[in-house]
């Protein structure tokens, strides 16, 4: 007879012999914290805020339409027609306003924590890194539902980067895909804001969690060098 | 002595069931609204009556033509045995569109060679399981008019 | 400050185990933040306006509230114009960036070696200090 638990555990210990995955995620669990690292779990929320986003995010691009002429028509259905739309919509929309709040709070306890000195510089600018990220993930995905709101907002805000002193001029337009706010803004931020954004913020994530897994977290109270 | 040392397992296990179950609720509650959000919406916006597809003349005898229909390819045939007629051009074997075939004067399907009759729309030959389905056709102050698909959409209806 | 002058003794830190205890937590943290969103999500849906048009532009336009500070302080900078006619666009710019350059920095211009922020006086009244000038820059942008 075929024993379920038989099985699997034989299936387990077929796969742990070629590739140790149960030991790699001992590895990575079996570490410890000081106890006197008050994360107050800022990184992690952010963390959680992204694979929200990511989800969230999957579910509007399956119905979104990133034209001029159909954006607006394509949010209205995800609005009212689309069984829970609304709500997908509206936590993405929360949850990006959540994952910028976590994230500053996240860097102050860095901060007052002391947490970015030696030898955790590197962590520290991988971060910077994420929040610029993040905060690219606002101005891109603002935009997208092409209303009143979203484009004049999006105008003022490439405008302002067009007072950039020099390559003003250069950055409004590259920015905007052209002269103006157009439908060829409209995909470029699209194309940023659902594959390049992501791919990178992933990537940088996991260069910030490695680092902090290989250091550990700092101890607030114990100086440099300890 | 037993008494104490039961007590705290016991706990234990509820908690245990208690987490189990509240982490299941969770997971589903978030799951239930996803596959709901997947689910199409319905096109029901598409039907707005009866649509102009051109006047008479140009349908001559013996030919066929594919218009749109409320997004649709519809074929208007006219022929001597049928006079004219719309049928669904979405062939009922793997959804090629079909066309007029001006030599032998029949429905062509050019995927896999089915062949429908331009009366009724029944197969001749190949390998489509179902007439093509009917459309109402009528000819109005010099206009030909597209309407509904008669009967099943399918075209399971027994042939005339 | 008495603990200032004392000698940094080598300390064995407490330590806590990551899994269970600190993943719960976590957990714990992420099942609240999901309850959150679910409440605001419910209570407030995300808002549309009327479609854009380019023709009309609405009025109060404005950034997200994330962008505040800087727009707002791009518009004070025109005190700066006594100084030239470019002079409020480039300080209304170069300011916040030289200020993010520097946080950018952070690690490579505070090499001191105390940690915790109370024994850090002057690192803990200049975060106070930027943080109460960019609230206040954020706030006065969403009422002017
Ligand atoms: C997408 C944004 C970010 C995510 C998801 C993230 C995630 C995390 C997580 C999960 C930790 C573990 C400890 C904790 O939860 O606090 C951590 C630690 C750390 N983060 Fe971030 N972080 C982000 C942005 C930042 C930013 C903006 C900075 C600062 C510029 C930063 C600097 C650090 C440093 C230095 C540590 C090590 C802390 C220690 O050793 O105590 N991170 N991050
Ligand atoms: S699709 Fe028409 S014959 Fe196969």
């Amino acid at each position: 007879m075929l024993n379920p638990t038989r099985v699997s555990q034989g299936l387990l210990a077929w796969i742990e012999e070629r590739i140790p995955v149960q030991a790699w995620i001992a590895a990575s669990l079996h570490v410890t914290i000081p106890r006197s690292a008050h994360t107050f779990y800022l990184g992690g929320i952010t963390l959680f805020c992204f694979v929200v986003q990511g989800t969230t995010g999957i579910l509007l691009a399956l119905y979104y339409q990133p034209t001029p002429e159909t954006a607006y028509d394509s949010i209205l259905v995800i609005m009212n027609q689309l069984n829970f739309g609304w709500l997908i919509r509206s936590v993405h929309a929360w949850s990006a306003n959540l994952m910028i709040i976590f994230c500053i709070l996240h860097l102050l306890r860095i901060v007052l924590q002391g947490a970015y000195k030696k030898p955790r510089e590197i962590t520290w600018l991988v971060g910077m890194g994420l929040l610029f990220l993040t905060l690219g993930f606002g101005f891109t995905g603002y935009l997208l539902p092409w209303d009143q709101r979203a484009f004049w907002a999006t105008t003022v805000g490439t405008e302002i980067a067009g007072a950039v002193p020099f390559i003003g001029d250069f950055v409004r337009q590259f920015l905007r895909g052209g002269a103006d706010v157009s439908a060829a803004t409209l995909t470029r931020f699209f194309g940023v804001h659902v594959l390049v954004l992501p791919v990178a913020l992933a990537g940088l994530l996991v260069l910030h969690l490695l680092l902090i897994h290989q250091q550990g977290l700092a101890d607030p109270e114990g100086d440099e060098n300890e | 002595m037993t008494e104490f040392t039961v007590k705290p397992i016991r706990r234990r296990k509820s908690i245990q069931l208690l987490l189990g179950f509240s982490f299941i609720a969770t997971i589903g509650g978030v799951l239930a609204p996803i596959i709901a959000y997947l689910i199409p919406r319905e096109n029901a916006a598409a039907y707005g009556g009866p649509s102009e597809v051109g006047a008479p003349e140009d349908f001559p005898l013996n030919s066929g033509k594919i218009v749109s229909v409320n997004d649709k390819p519809v074929i208007i045939v006219n022929t001597k045995a049928g006079g004219l007629k719309a049928f669904s051009a979405i062939c009922t074997h793997l959804g090629c569109v079909v066309t007029w075939n001006e030599r032998k004067g029949i429905i062509h399907s050019p995927c896999h060679d089915g062949l429908f009759n331009p009366v009724n729309g029944s197969v001749i030959s190949g390998p489509p399981p179902r007439p093509l389905p009917q459309y109402e056709l009528v000819v109005k102050e010099g206009k030909v008019l597209v309407g509904k698909p008669l009967g099943n959409i399918y075209g399971e209806r027994s042939g005339e | 400050m008495s603990r200032e002058s004392e000698p940094a003794a080598p300390r064995e830190p407490d330590l806590l185990p990551f899994w269970p205890h600190y993943v719960l937590s976590e957990f714990i943290a992420w099942y609240i933040v999901l309850g959150v969103l679910i409440t605001l999500a419910a209570l407030f849906p995300a808002g549309l306006e009327e479609k854009a048009n380019a023709l009309q532009t609405p009025e109060h336009v404005k950034p997200e509230w994330y962008f505040l500070a800087v727009y707002q302080f791009l518009k004070v900078a025109s005190v700066f114009a006594s100084l030239g006619s470019e002079a409020p666009r480039l300080t209304g710019i170069l300011l916040p960036a030289i200020g993010m350059a520097l946080l950018f920095f952070l690690p490579f211009l505070d090499r001191g070696p105390k940690r915790p922020a109370r024994r850090r006086p002057l690192l803990l009244i200049l975060t106070i200090l930027i943080l109460a000038v960019v609230i206040a820059l954020t706030v006065w942008g969403q009422y002017s």
